[in-house]
């Protein structure tokens, strides 16, 4: 008898003993993919022919592929109980002494069981999966026509399939590891969850301990959360599709030998023991006793008002308990539960030891800072020295519509994504300025002193020789901080890296917008090439010239915005799209209005009163700037004090009597006082906001006539430079 | 021909084989006997290649079994509780043994289980722990291995059974050359099959020799003496044990059967006669030379 005949035959014998398997495998897909499919046909027919005008076509296509997607979680849980199934229906043999005596007496080469077993519980779940889905997606293509239904199918297939090879092995991994059901699937919780939990657990000490606390590096940010399978099947941290396939099929083909050598190596009467390897019972156990006592601990000390007393009864009766039960099931005797007591003692005082670690810094994650010949370049992020990023993060998208025309949407950008892309960009080389930032920023760390007034979040990220990224955040006053920001801001990379626009070939643009005070927006179209190249690289240069002095004492009174030809398009559809259901959307279908608009939040620059040049440019091509705002137009202007230094912010009590805009706000109807606080009010009313400086004791609303009939309505709260406060409200 | 050199397991704590050395030769039928707990299972587990030992070896025609396919190939291990797929007929076990054991003659299995009046398409689950035990046989015997390894497998079967059985291994031998090695901890039980016998205790073997050997030299005499007989004249025969009813004396006397005789003719005695020993009273004598109580050993 050939290998290869055996091979096939034990195949065809062991298919049989889980016969049983693909009985469950036919009836999950038959139902969730042709009998579910069928529905979505028939409800789909059903509105086609109540509504005559409706595209059901198009519909029940882009249902049937968002259904059969790997973004699904229904069929994620399907997979994961079929790995399950499969898994236990196969291997589950070694958890019992009768069925390994058979097995392991057979002259058959363990590796050859192992194959068959696995190959069997593969086949017994993908055949079923891929006929289903294929005449589910037939079913599909014969009411549509859109042959988008098949390949999206075959991408589906795919997707799943890896997926569940995946789930499958970590469960087979758990039997391997374990000697009866009851552990094992319990194993599979552990392998499924333990991960992710501890990178939860990690991030949790550093950012409550730590002041300074950015990120968690690569390992606690990245590597922890995804190894596990349930966290890639569902994909809960967003991988990208590409690294999420690499991640899957790596991990599978790594657990497919680990699983091979452990089931070589498994000794048979490991069955019915809780464990089938000795070698990890105490690496489990510590992992186990680790995780719960630091977890309990930071429990205790959070909910306990950071109570260390607290948060050590937690961490040592967590322990206590969580070495217990570990033992108990490790002897499978109730009566065992205090056995090993000199292991439960070490893994406390290691739990108590990492505790201590966070708790008072004992390795100094605070107070790091890397020597000037370490760093190879930095990147500083603050809204003290830019408040508007996501101006250039924000993107505009023009989707598909379900129905006869596309949408412009905007896809905005979050935080974080907005500081990794800056960080990554950023190369600044002034060393000397960002470690003296970084100086001032431990020392206030080191008092805990609360963000207000004028103290803001600042990250800095140090790009290190040896090849590492590390980030801390402080928290720095304006005032001290004002000659390292400035240095910051003068750098050539921090400004390229923050205005997209200085990058940019004048060539691609199309049009600007202009958006000045009072709704003053104009869209100009670019005719003459010669004078588009002039005003881009004029504005550039003054973009690149702007200082940081300039930024504190003066304001962007106005904001411009470039657009590339996309951009131009996507205004020209948005403008003439009449579609009110959002925030996303034009109140009118009117180009002039498309400004009040979501995309107010796209690529708007500043443009300060020092950017003579480019206003001088923008005269040229008869946009009407209004450098003030016409007090003709103000009826009256409320101006509010709060007087925050006397008042008891942690208690809520004012001890001294002030007038603020919830009580009694001063009101100025005189056109001279009036004039004379326009004169110094900051009207940063643009899309592009800057409120640098300002003095936060003072905010002002202007009333500006009817809202009825005025071309101007609102009630805009603005403010006043610092040291710039108009004697008449002094008074 | 196996032979288990230095063989040592543990599990855990206990320690279930301790330094065994064991000959096993083709062609003869070895039985092994101890109480529960003494080792046979574990024996035969680490036999079949199930076991890996923690120290020493079991080799089969020089070869080492554990995870070796060719060695494997050589014996048929039938477990104390053998396991059979749920819901499966013994015509669906044939099959799957059949895609194990390459020289399985189905023929011979049917045959033997149509002799034991199984039906080879009724639910095994529905078999009574005999018949279990039948089907087990039959499916070893039709595996046409060399070697047949038996746990505790004519435990539960009924008298005549177990004569068929010895008939079907007899025969599978005579034919074939097959050797079967029989743990059992009915000494009984092996009383008229077994060639050689190993004696397992706490995981060591006390002795392993050949019945034949063990038969030859020891000897039980029934007779009865003139009542003037000088009794004293018996320590001239290597006595192991006297048992008197009235003038009726039983001694089991260490020798050869010449030699007895000889001293027997020269006491004149009114009548005497030689007579068979079980394999039970073989034991009982040789185990005493090692200072063992061999009623504690196996009963």
């Amino acid at each position: 008898m050939t290998s290869k005949s055996l091979f096939f035959k034990l195949m065809k014998e062991d298919f049989k003993t889980r016969v049983w398997t693909l009985a469950i495998s036919i009836l999950i897909f038959f139902f969730s993919l042709i009998v579910a499919t069928a529905m979505m046909i028939s409800f789909n027919l059903y509105e086609g022919s109540a509504y005559s005008s409706y595209s059901y076509r198009e519909d029940l296509a882009l249902n049937f592929i968002s259904y059969i997607d790997v973004t699904n979680p229904f069929f994620g849980i399907i997979f994961i109980v079929l790995s399950l199934v499969m898994a236990m229906s196969g291997f589950a043999y070694l958890y019992s002494k009768k069925k390994v005596d058979l097995y392991h007496s057979l002259p058959v080469k363990r590796e050859v069981l192992y194959f068959i077993k696995i190959i069997n519980g593969i086949l017994i779940v993908v055949i079923p999966f891929i006929i289903c889905e294929i005449v589910a997606s037939l079913l599909v293509l014969a009411n549509t026509g859109e042959i988008m239904v098949i390949t999206s199918a075959l991408w589906a297939i795919a997707e799943w399939t890896l997926l569940f090879i995946l789930s499958y092995f970590l469960t087979v991994f758990s039997i391997m590891l374990t000697g009866n059901m009851l552990i094992g699937i319990l194993a599979c919780g552990f392998f499924s969850f333990y991960f992710p939990l501890i990178s939860l657990v990690l991030k949790g000490y550093q950012s409550t301990f730590f002041d300074t606390y950015y990120t968690s590096g690569f390992i606690i940010e990245n590597v922890l959360p995804n190894m596990s399978s349930f966290m890639l099947m569902f994909n809960i941290f967003e991988l990208k599709w590409l690294t999420r396939i690499i991640i899957v099929i790596l991990a599978s083909i790594a657990f497919l030998f680990i699983n091979l050598f452990l089931y070589k190596k498994r000794a048979s009467e490991a069955a019915g023991k809780s464990v089938g390897f000795n070698v990890i019972k105490l690496p489990i156990k510590a992992m186990m006793v680790i995780f719960m006592s630091i977890l309990m601990y930071l429990l205790g000390y959070e909910v306990m008002n950071h109570s260390i007393g607290w948060g050590l009864f937690g961490l040592i009766v967590s322990g206590v308990i969580t070495h217990c039960v570990m033992e108990i099931i490790y002897n499978q005797d109730f009566k065992k539960i205090f056995a090993k007591k000199i292991e439960l003692l070490v893994l406390i005082i290691i739990s108590i030891f990492i505790t201590a670690a966070f708790q008072f810094d004992i390795f100094g994650y605070d107070s790091y800072i890397p020597s000037a010949s370490q760093i190879k370049s930095t990147a500083v992020i603050s809204d003290l020295l830019e408040s508007n990023s996501e101006q250039y993060y924000n993107k505009v998208e023009i989707s598909d519509a379900y129905y006869d025309e596309s949408f412009v949407d905007v896809d905005y950008a979050s935080d974080s994504k907005i500081e990794a892309d800056q960080i990554k960009k950023m190369d600044i080389q002034n060393k000397d300025a960002v470690l003296e930032l970084a100086r001032q920023g431990i020392e206030a760390a080191k008092y805990d002193l609360e963000p207000q007034g004028d103290f803001d979040r600042v990250l800095i990220s140090y790009k290190l020789k040896n090849g590492r990224t590390v980030g801390r955040v402080y928290y720095l006053d304006l005032d001290q901080s004002t000659l390292g920001l400035s240095s910051v801001y003068a750098d050539e990379s921090y400004k390229k890296s923050n205005y997209p626009i200085l990058s940019q070939n004048p060539e691609n643009i199309v049009s600007v917008d202009f958006n000045g005070i009072m709704d003053n927006d104009t869209h100009i179209v670019f005719h003459d090439d010669e004078m588009k190249k002039k005003f881009v690289e004029t504005y550039k240069k003054e973009l690149m010239n702007l200082d940081y002095e300039t930024k504190l004492k003066s304001y962007p009174f106005a904001s411009i915005r470039f657009n590339d030809n996309f951009m131009e398009g996507a205004l020209r559809k948005y403008a003439g799209f009449n579609y009110t259901s959002d925030s996303t959307s034009a109140t009118y279908s009117k180009w002039e209005n498309i400004y009040a608009s979501s995309l107010e939040s796209v690529g708007f620059y500043p443009i300060y009163p020092e950017f003579k040049e480019t206003l001088s440019l923008l005269k040229e091509m008869d946009v009407e700037v209004i450098y003030k705002f016409p007090a003709e137009y103000v009826e009256s202007i409320d101006v509010s004090y709060n007087d925050w230094e006397n008042i008891d912010l942690d208690n809520n009590i004012e001890e001294v009597e002030s007038y603020s805009s919830e009580t009694t706000p001063k009101t100025f109807t005189d056109k001279k006082d009036i004039e004379d606080i326009l004169d110094k009010l900051v009207i940063c009313d643009s899309p592009y906001k800057e409120n640098l400086n300002e003095d936060r004791n003072y905010a002002a609303i202007i009333n500006a006539g009817n809202s009825e009939s005025s071309a101007y309505r609102g009630y805009n709260s603005y403010g006043f430079k610092k040291g710039n406060i108009p004697d008449i409200i002094k008074k | 021909m196996i032979e288990a050199k230095n063989l040592s397991k543990s599990f855990d704590n206990i320690k279930a084989l301790d330094n065994i050395n064991a000959i096993i030769r083709d062609g003869d039928v070895f039985g092994l006997i101890g109480t529960n707990g003494a080792g046979k299972s574990t024996f035969l587990k680490t036999l079949a290649g199930i076991l890996k030992p923690d120290s020493g070896e079991i080799l089969i025609d020089d070869e080492n079994v554990f995870e070796n396919i060719m060695a494997k190939e050589k014996f048929f291990y039938i477990s104390d509780d053998q396991f059979f797929f749920s819901n499966t007929t013994p015509k669906e076990i044939i099959k799957f043994y059949t895609s194990v054991y390459r020289d399985f003659d189905v023929k011979k299995c049917q045959d033997i289980l149509k002799a034991l009046d199984l039906d080879i398409n009724r639910k095994i689950n529905t078999f009574s722990k005999g018949m279990k035990k039948q089907l087990c046989i039959a499916i070893g015997v039709a595996a046409n291995t060399r070697y047949l390894l038996c746990d505790e497998t004519f435990d539960g079967l009924d008298p005549v059974m177990r004569q068929a059985v010895k008939s079907l291994f007899a025969k599978e031998m005579d034919e074939r050359g097959l050797t079967p090695i029989i743990a059992s901890h009915n000494l009984r039980e092996l009383e008229d099959i077994c060639d050689h016998v190993g004696l397992l205790h706490k995981g060591g073997i006390l002795l392993s020799k050949d019945v034949s050997d063990m038969k030859l030299n020891i000897h039980k005499v029934q007779c009865v003496f003139e009542k003037d007989f000088d009794m004293e004249r018996l320590k001239e025969l290597d006595i192991m044990q006297v048992k008197n009813s009235g003038r009726v004396h039983t001694i089991t006397i260490k020798g050869s059967e010449e030699d007895i005789r000889e001293k027997m003719e020269s006491f004149a005695p009114v009548f005497y006669e030689m007579m068979g020993l079980s394999l039970e009273e073989i034991f009982i004598s040789e185990t005493e030379v090692y200072g063992y109580d061999i009623k504690k050993l196996i009963f």
